[in-house]
């Protein structure tokens, strides 16, 4: 398996959210071989939408390769829309058995907060597995 | 009577207000990484030639230590998050959550993203701290 390769591609050099992201899966993927291999197998675009923070990205996956673009790039139809401290509530979530653990607080609150809009995901019917696979890579636990 | 921000006087309130506040005691009780420092980006036109660091040992909920500090000195702590003098002004008067500010990459942050991720909640109540520091700013008459 090659190394991961994680970059901020120009036009998201002065995107906050896009460097936190690019840093948070380069520090995952390089603390755990679980979520090395499962960023090993991601291909497709899914963005990422900071609401209160106006700030968007999209997350380039490219089975071993990620680029973070600044905006949402054309054709992308997968998003996650949420403000900027439950975006950081997702990477809270544990991962166990390979799915997003729901049942303890942080994950109660994460469910919570979808049913009520707080947290939008645009493409979970279609791209269930992208979207189980970023909350992996993204989980900090 | 308010106290100009920044400077060792307000440093010296937040100190204390850290340490009289029952939300860090409990919202920081998490943490154990280590000396956060934060620094003021240097703006000579308000009289503010220098950067300016704030070097805060914080642990279990508790701030041992507090002074102000150069920002080469910041830079050696684990955690270190910069900002220009009007963005620490909206965190001082809670209209940038740390967070957010980070998102828009209004607040740039050196250290490791992971451990910040699991601890927001004790980043916020140290803000809520700061807030109750009763602070004048340079930039105001």
């Amino acid at each position: 398996m090659s190394e991961p390769e994680i970059t901020v591609d120009a036009s998201a050099e002065e995107n906050g959210l896009g460097n936190m992201v690019a840093e948070l899966l380069r520090a995952n993927v390089e603390s755990s071989d679980y979520k090395k291999r499962v960023f090993c197998r991601m291909k497709g675009a899914v963005g990422l939408l900071a609401t209160d923070a106006e700030v968007r990205v999209t997350l380039a996956f490219d089975r071993g390769r990620c680029v973070v673009h600044d905006g949402i790039l054309p054709g992308t139809t997968t998003t996650v829309s949420a403000d900027s401290d439950s975006i950081i509530e997702l990477s809270n979530v544990r991962v166990v058995g390979g799915l997003p653990w729901l049942f303890d607080a942080a994950g109660r609150s994460v469910v919570s907060k979808a049913l009520h809009g707080v947290i939008r995901i645009d493409g979970l019917l279609r791209h269930p597995v992208t979207l189980t696979r970023l909350g992996i890579v993204l989980s900090v636990n | 009577m308010s106290i100009r921000f920044p400077s060792e006087e307000w440093v010296a309130a937040f100190f204390k207000a850290i340490n009289e506040s029952p939300e860090y005691l409990e919202g920081g009780k998490p943490w154990t990484y280590g000396v956060t420092a934060l620094v003021v980006n240097p703006q000579p036109e308000i009289g503010l030639t220098e950067a300016y660091g704030i070097w805060l040992d914080l642990h279990e909920g508790v701030c041992r230590e507090a002074h102000a500090c150069t920002v080469e000195e910041a830079q050696t702590a684990p955690f270190c998050i910069f900002g220009d003098y009007a963005r620490w002004k909206q965190v001082i008067h809670k209209e940038l959550e740390p967070v957010k500010g980070m998102m828009q990459g209004k607040l740039k942050l050196k250290g490791n993203l992971q451990i910040i991720v699991r601890n927001v909640k004790a980043a916020q109540a140290l803000v809520t701290c700061a807030t109750r520091v009763p602070t004048t700013f340079l930039d105001e008459p």
